[in-house]
């Protein structure tokens, strides 16, 4: 499948951070989950991909484009999220439909104002009386009314309730309803993409763990419960992560079938995260 | 880029208010005075020092906003959202000479309707010098504010830029003018600065290089901001 992103290792260096030889994909008509703790990468990972940073090696095309060299026909396809409010905090929702409007040739005021009578969100009070749920409905109606094909979403998800959360991904699964739509959502409430992801991006410490369908990392990976003694005829090299408990031991492993005395159970996305973070 | 105008224009509408009300209180005081004091010759030099001031402060005003706008949008991340739209580099850096260009205008024809009005009281007021100074403060305000748009994305902070361009404005500019009058002029002992600047602005040539020079450092300044905004790392 054509990817509509293409991260081909990509490095960034900072004083107190580096991406380290990045790589991964965004295969269109898909969502593709981009996991990590905080500080891990992901958002600089973002800004590389949107062109706001310039990577210190490596390459990125954004819908067949050099991300450094995107043309404005081409931002035009891309909806963008970023954590928290990124308007300025005085405007209204009236005002910001014409700063749009000034914006994007494809910006389409009719849909914007359906999402805003569909969110509830009030036409004339500015942004910062806004509770951090209507910002981010805010944002989301706005990436999504011109003419989106690849949203792009940095933290989209992060201080919102369940409720909340649970009604945005709602709002994403209804957008990739166009094959033709991708999404690329970056997060550290992994729970969010055990609905909607169909690939799992694991960064950590600046450095790509893994990239896989969402169901395969989930089969192949395991938890072995095991106990010290079945804990030390585990290959060393098959262990990715340990637990250790003090009646019971958890080891996280991708070759659970050398080990079928020992019981194993299938992981969520956020354990096999934390499996992977405390072991490096 | 018409987007960008809209916003940072109807964000910063307070801000041509204040510039009105300084240039009201300006006309006002200039009347009471006038009034008060009458139409001697040193009278006249005194109100017309004091009215400079109020214009140059009312022109400062309106163009005060643009770097104080900037330096929210890059706190909020609007910067960031526009330009990972459709805003490119060149349209960023053209919204930001526009409404500088913009915020100049306004501020030079309120100076020029304070200059009028208070024409009224006495003719004199109005006058080439007067004009001359004002034109040229006004593109001065021009290149300074549109200088700082480097420094305030690299900084993050209008206000550093602001001090920064400052004091490099204070000290390589105005004081090295001021001295120099004075050691040229040691028998003048006013403060008005139109004694300064009208030997310069007399001279034929003094015109045609200070448009040239504002010109060109309109330029380098637009140079360095699309170069700051392509490196990236912005907000």
């Amino acid at each position: 499948m054509e990817n509509c992103i293409e991260v081909k290792g990509i490095t960034k260096n900072y004083p107190q951070f580096s991406l380290k030889n990045v790589s991964f994909g965004v295969p269109c008509g898909s969502v593709v989950g981009f996991i990590g703790e905080n500080g891990a990468g992901k958002s600089t990972s973002i800004k590389a991909i949107l062109g706001l940073i310039k990577p210190d090696g490596g390459e990125i095309t954004v819908l067949g484009e050099n991300s450094l060299k995107l043309t404005a026909d081409t931002k035009e396809k891309i909806g963008v999220v970023f954590d928290g409010l990124t308007f300025p905090e005085n405007l209204t929702v009236n005002q910001l439909n014409k700063v749009m409007r000034g914006i994007f040739k494809t910006w389409n005021s009719e849909k914007f104002f359906g999402f805003m009578t569909k969110f509830e969100l009030p036409l004339n009070k500015k942004f910062k009386t806004f509770s951090r749920g209507m910002v981010m409905r805010l944002s989301i109606a706005a990436a999504l009314s011109h003419g989106t094909e690849l949203l792009i979403l940095d933290e989209p998800t992060s201080g919102l309730d369940p409720v909340m959360r649970s009604e945005i991904l709602d709002i994403f699964l209804e957008f990739m309803q166009d094959e033709n739509h991708s999404i690329l959502m970056s997060t550290h409430i992994t729970s969010d993409l055990e609905h909607i992801a169909d690939y799992i991006c694991f960064i950590h410490k600046g450095k790509m763990i893994f990239t896989e369908e969402r169901n395969e990392m989930l089969e192949k990976h395991r938890i072995l419960k095991c106990t010290e003694e079945q804990l030390s005829q585990i290959d060393k090299s098959d262990i990715i992560g340990l637990r250790r408990g003090k009646f019971q031991n958890e080891v996280l492993t991708t070759n659970a079938e050398k080990y079928p005395d020992i019981p194993a159970d299938a992981p969520t996305i956020e354990e096999i995260m934390v499996f992977y973070v405390k072991e490096g | 880029m018409k987007g960008l105008l809209y916003c940072n224009f109807t964000l910063n509408k307070k801000w041509f208010l204040i510039s009105g009300i300084v240039a009201a209180v300006g006309v006002a005081v200039g009347a009471v005075l006038f009034n008060v004091m009458g139409g001697d010759e040193e009278s006249l030099k005194l109100i017309n020092s004091l009215m400079l001031l109020f214009e140059l402060v009312a022109m400062l005003l309106c163009a005060e906003w643009t770097g104080r706008n900037l330096d929210a949008n890059l706190k909020n991340r609007f910067v960031n959202y526009t330009l990972a739209s459709s805003v490119s580099h060149n349209a960023f850096v053209l919204t930001e000479l526009i409404q500088n260009v913009i915020c100049t205008v306004i501020g030079f024809v309120m100076c020029l309707g304070m200059t009028g009005i208070l024409c009224i009281f006495d003719g004199s007021f109005w006058n080439v010098d007067t004009l001359k100074l004002l034109g040229g403060f006004a593109l001065f305000v021009a290149v300074f504010d549109f200088s700082l748009i480097p420094l305030t994305i690299k900084f993050k902070s209008s206000e550093k830029a602001g001090a920064v361009v400052g004091l490099i404005a204070g000290f390589g500019i105005v004081c090295p003018m001021i001295v120099w009058y004075r050691m040229s002029h040691p028998d003048d002992n006013s403060y008005d600065m139109l004694n300064v600047i009208t030997p310069l602005t007399d001279k034929a040539w003094f015109a045609p290089v200070y448009f040239g020079v504002c010109a060109a450092l309109i330029a380098i300044f637009s140079a360095i901001t699309y170069h700051t905004l392509k490196k990236g790392d912005v907000c």
